[in-house]
């Protein structure tokens, strides 16, 4: 019973995908086939959760065989384990409410049936990844939301500038996809097999810090930090926000940037046997964390915040993994899901009603005109700062508490400082759009439906925290022995954020125009998200093009036009000797007999 | 001094024919071809073969070089056939055929004397004549209609070719 | 007082070569034909110097022939030659091109 219900969670919204992509049906239709497509896997979800509540065994199921050779079986096999029912619930339940926004949002576009259609696909691919029992099929799963992800970015096809920032998501991810393909072959020749928990059970047994598996574990790592956009694969996300905003929520928020997450949190045991790797993992998290706060603090564009705030709360969620505090990070993947699908679809809602309009500065006083979205974002702030009793803050504090236990200071004070940092740009974020002089006055009112999500995200933001909280301090090893600074500081630097930024919004620090010029380039490294878009561009881009500038001629082909210039130079010669001139025609017969009695006499033919 | 007149024959021979492939008036050098045929006539007497002496000089010389002579008068136009031939031909721009020739002669001389080195004997026969004719009408007498047969064509194909095909053609 | 055939051979060649020389080097029709004719005469003086190695007199009777052949072809080039004057005014041997291609 549970087998089919758990091969029919990917298979519904695939099905939906294909019908949308496929027919041509008026927008009721469609919109109704995608939405039930996601709520029956979502139903189908809940299902399964109230029935292992008390035990847990793991569930396995296959759609049929994929490819055998000799010994090597690889199948569509799907397991359902404890972190992928969490996974599939938080994609399915998430995702569903995301659709219902979109149903919204995408009311009047005329790419209504594409949008679903592609949307349906991503959350089919998602699911296909999460359930996934070996890495091949895994893999599948993740070309497939990089797939989703690029028609998504890009949906809006016609603007040049959407089409570019879909192609850099998807080469950028593609890097990290590359070193993941050769980072699973290389676990296949280890150790013999694309199975997971084959792969977890036998790493489990080697000595730990074996160089195959380092290397393996690190070019895993490589695809993870590529699809989740960790330092220095981290500036494809930003740009990302081209697309519709019901897409930035759920690829760029809860689902496709997690992926790279799940998959170092799936294979626990193997990168438990790679310390070194560990290591790299923990300070590219606390590096990227530190890059996209500081980030945040200045840009001026909505959505761009948002972007930066997810680089760095994901970089949190690495720095867990490093420090090997898989609950803690899974923990936060799910508190970060609620509240940031919360933030990106108030931004959604705010820019729908304020006619596109994305600049910060140009907003304000929106606290009366927009209650709805405005206490979504508030809440959703609120738990991203990890204010006390919300979601976000009892997975930060766990986080945190791992990483000092373990002894890693400085880790731990990037950590803290990128705390004060996102509530910095939260409050800033806040206070500029909800508080101060109105600028502009929403035209249309909020539809309906935004503001039933909305709701139900401020619900689950507000005590999606409470449960599995309870649960993971009963964990033996996850109750820390805190010194009261490590378990206060991290407690109270939000609040002193805040305090500062209110007097920043009060001192006009934030509009007033800069004058230092270090301060201005420093605003400007940090708007341009610390230049790493034209570090990348004078590092690879330029010498590609004059590569190509070099080779204009094409230097390859040049060879071949060169065969043919000698043939046509030969064909030239030998047809100057059809002249008809008779005289040529003696002088040759007789050069021909000269030079063949000569070769005669030379190789001693003629005795 | 067979091997005398031998040499003197072969070097008045190599020297008319030097003088008639260089030179630029046509008569002149059949003249002197005809000379050249005299001497071939005589070193074919000295190698015991007076019949060849003979057709060499009545047919080769004094038929075919006639042949030769009605030709070129017909052809000639006196002074400015020799100058439109010096224009044609001049010994300096000659070089290269020169070598080339010069080349071919060594070769086939270090290919002959890369061989076996044979004498000959040579004998006056005066009998040679009459054991040709028992030649020619006994075991080559077919040989004697094809020869006769190969001349009719060429009569008949001269005269063809030769022939003005239409009136214009014949008053030149 | 025998006639060694090494000097009778490299006599017909030498007269060859020359023929060969007077073939290529010159432009008149006419005197391409005669170093022909001297070609024609070399070889036949070689065929009667070889014969002379074996009894009998076949030497003469393939001299005949030669003579012959020589005789036809002379015919044949003469008339042709007679041709092509009346129709070029001229017996430069490049004037016949046509056959370029």
């Amino acid at each position: 019973m549970l087998e089919s219900l758990l091969l029919l969670i990917p298979a519904l919204p695939l099905f939906g995908a294909l019908t949308l992509l496929c027919l041509r049906l008026p927008r009721q239709v469609a919109t109704c086939i995608a939405l039930s497509s996601i709520g029956l896997s979502a139903l189908a979800v809940l299902f399964i959760q109230w029935q292992t509540a008390s035990d847990f065994t793991p569930i396995k199921a296959s759609w049929g065989s994929w490819l055998t050779v000799d010994t090597f079986e690889l199948n569509f096999t799907f397991y359902l384990d404890g972190l992928s029912l969490m996974m599939i619930s938080i994609i399915c339940g998430v995702g569903w409410l995301i659709h219902i926004f979109s149903a919204a949002f995408m009311a009047t576009d005329q790419g209504h049936q594409r949008f679903f259609a592609y949307l349906n696909l991503f959350v089919a691919a998602m699911l296909v990844l999460v359930l996934a029992d070996n890495l091949l099929l895994l893999y599948l799963g993740w070309e497939g939301v990089g797939l989703c992800s690029y028609l998504l970015i890009g949906f809006w096809h016609t603007k040049r500038a959407n089409n570019i920032a879909a192609n850099k998501a998807f080469i950028m991810t593609r890097v990290g996809d590359t070193a993941m393909l050769i980072g699973l072959l290389l676990l296949f020749w280890q150790f013999g097999s694309l199975n997971i928990e084959h792969i977890n059970q036998q790493a489990a047994q080697l000595p730990s810090n074996g160089e195959l598996v380092n290397l393996s574990c690190l070019l895993l790592f490589i695809g993870a930090a590529g699809k989740s956009a960790q330092f220095p694969l981290q500036n494809w996300l930003p740009d990302a926000m081209a697309g519709p905003t019901p897409v930035s929520a759920l690829i760029h928020a809860a689902t496709m940037v997690t992926a790279g997450i799940y998959l170092i949190a799936r294979h626990a045991s193997l990168f438990a046997s790679a310390l070194e790797v560990l290591n790299i993992i923990a300070i590219v998290g606390t590096i990227t964390l530190l890059l996209g706060a500081s980030a945040a603090m200045v840009q001026s564009d909505l959505k761009r915040i948002l972007a930066y705030s997810t680089i760095s709360q994901l970089g949190y969620m690495f720095l867990a993994l490093g420090v090997g505090a898989n609950a803690a990070a899974s923990f936060h993947l799910m508190t970060h899901a609620f509240f940031k699908a919360l933030l990106f679809l108030a931004a959604g809602a705010l820019i729908h009603c304020l006619a596109h309009q994305h600049n910060i500065y140009k907003m304000g006083g929106l606290l009366k005109k927009m209650p709805i979205v405005s206490v979504a974002f508030i809440i959703g702030c609120a738990a991203l700062s990890a204010l006390p009793m919300l979601s976000g803050f009892f997975s930060k504090e766990l986080i945190l508490s791992h990483v000092i236990e373990q002894g890693h200071h400085w880790l731990w004070l990037g950590g803290v400082l990128g705390g004060f940092c996102t509530a910095f740009y939260s409050a800033r974020l806040i206070l500029l759009v909800f508080f101060g002089p109105v600028q502009q006055v929403p035209d249309r009112p909020i539809p309906k439906l935004m503001s039933v999500v909305m709701a139900c995200l401020i619900l689950l933001s507000l005590l999606g925290g409470i449960l599995p909280a309870s649960i993971a301090l009963q964990f033996p090893a996850s109750t820390p022995q805190l010194s009261l600074l490590t378990h206060y500081l991290p407690i109270a630097s939000p609040f002193l954020a805040i305090t500062l930024a209110y007097v920043c919004w009060r001192r006009g620090v934030f509009t007033a125009p800069i004058t230092s010029p270090f301060r201005k380039n420093f605003h400007q490294v940090l708007l341009d998200g610390w230049r790493f878009d034209s570090l990348y561009n004078t590092l690879f881009v330029r010498p590609y093009f004059s590569l190509t500038r070099i080779n204009r001629h094409d230097i390859i082909d040049t060879f071949y036009r060169a065969i043919e210039t000698m043939m046509v130079a030969l064909h030239r010669l030998s047809s100057s000797t059809q002249n008809g001139s008779l005289r040529l025609y003696n002088a040759s017969i007789i050069l021909f007999v000269v030079v063949g009695v000569a070769w005669l006499i030379l190789t001693g033919g003629a005795t | 001094m067979i091997e005398i007149l031998f040499i003197l024959s072969a070097v008045i021979a190599l020297a008319c024919a030097l003088i008639t492939v260089t030179s630029h008036n046509a008569v002149h050098a059949l003249l002197f071809m005809v000379v050249m045929m005299l001497a071939i006539a005589l070193i074919f007497y000295l190698l015991g073969a007076p019949f060849a002496a003979a057709l060499q000089v009545i047919v080769y010389a004094g038929a075919i070089i006639v042949l030769f002579i009605f030709v070129t008068m017909m052809l000639h136009q006196g002074q400015r056939s020799i100058e439109s031939e010096h224009q044609l031909f001049s010994l300096r721009r000659a070089g290269l055929p020169m070598l080339l020739s010069l080349v071919l002669f060594i070769e086939v001389v270090v290919l002959l004397y890369s061989g076996e080195q044979n004498a000959l004997s040579t004998s006056a026969n005066s009998d040679s004549t009459k054991e040709v004719g028992m030649l020619l009408f006994g075991r080559y007498h077919q040989l004697i209609i094809l020869a006769a047969l190969m001349l009719l064509s060429a009569l008949i194909g001269a005269i063809h070719i030769a022939t003005p095909s239409n009136p214009v053609q014949g008053e030149q | 007082m025998t006639l060694p055939l090494s000097w009778l051979i490299s006599f017909s060649l030498a007269l060859f070569a020359i023929g060969v020389f007077g073939v290529v080097a010159r432009r008149n029709l006419i005197f391409m034909l005669i170093s022909i004719e001297i070609m024609l005469n070399a070889v036949a003086l070689l065929f009667v110097a070889g014969a002379t190695m074996h009894p009998g007199s076949d030497g003469q009777i393939i001299y005949l022939l030669i003579l012959a052949m020589a005789a036809a072809e002379i015919a044949i080039g003469l008339a042709l030659v007679i041709t092509m004057f009346r129709r070029w005014h001229s017996l430069d041997i490049d004037i016949l091109s046509k056959m370029r291609g």
